[in-house]
């Protein structure tokens, strides 16, 4: 284990408190990644960015947590939504209400909450990618339109 | 449990440095001002109750395979509508 990657989780992940360190592991050519507890090999979640869902994805952070996660600039920060896998693959869905930020450049992260109820814990990840891919063609539609009007 | 009686305005401690406020009080809805430190997470319990359900289910009880994963999405078709 790479001790240089740990991430460290003052307050942990809801419901799993007692574990504070955590890698995330990628895979090559693949938009999931793991986020796997260092201390208990038996705990570990699939995760995605949600900017690959949600086109306007993005997380507010207040005071608290930015002192919590010690971040300095927005691009310190990467989020993560927490994937719940049922049986069926397909039907997996994404935690978008309660993602996982973390500064990678101070290695501290967080599981935190966002307020109002535009996001849930249970987003369906293939509907909601077909939906960003649809929104992105429908944008680059519109962009290709523009040049087509400048170029006339 | 203990149950303490506030006014607006008055507060109560839990320890050293976490401090409750009766912010206002309207009909049946209480407004409550919280000071904790930035370490103890502050929710309300059915969000709080929620997010760790959701990361019950989540936590992974067999072996994944993230190559399965991924050509679920690229082999998905989206639905009409």
């Amino acid at each position: 284990m790479d001790e240089e990657k740990i991430i460290h989780f003052p307050v942990g992940i809801l419901g799993f408190s007692e574990y504070h360190r955590y890698v995330i592991v990628e895979q090559e050519g693949s938009v999931f990644s793991f986020l796997q507890s260092v201390d208990e090999p038996d705990l570990s979640f699939v995760v995605i960015m949600p900017e690959l869902l949600c086109c306007d994805y993005s997380v507010q952070l207040n005071d608290e947590d930015i002192d919590l996660l010690k971040v300095e600039s927005p691009e310190d920060g990467k989020l993560y939504g927490i994937v719940t896998i049922p049986e069926n693959v397909a039907e997996m869905t994404v935690n978008l209400q309660a993602p996982v930020v973390i500064n990678t450049k101070e290695l501290v992260g967080a599981q935190l909450i966002i307020q109002g109820d535009t996001y849930h814990t249970k987003h369906n990840v293939l509907a909601e990618m077909h939906k960003n891919a649809y929104l992105l063609q429908k944008q680059r539609e519109m962009q290709e339109g523009e040049k087509i009007r400048e170029s006339v | 449990m203990l149950v303490l009686t506030r006014k607006v305005d008055q507060s109560i401690m839990i320890g050293d440095n976490i401090r409750i406020v009766v912010v206002d009080v309207r009909g049946d809805q209480v407004k409550i001002g919280i000071d904790a430190p930035r370490d103890v997470l502050v929710h309300r319990h059915e969000i709080y109750e929620d997010i760790q359900a959701e990361n019950q289910r989540a936590a992974l009880t067999r072996q994944i395979d993230l190559g399965v994963l991924e050509r679920t999405v690229r082999e998905s078709k989206p639905h009409k509508g």
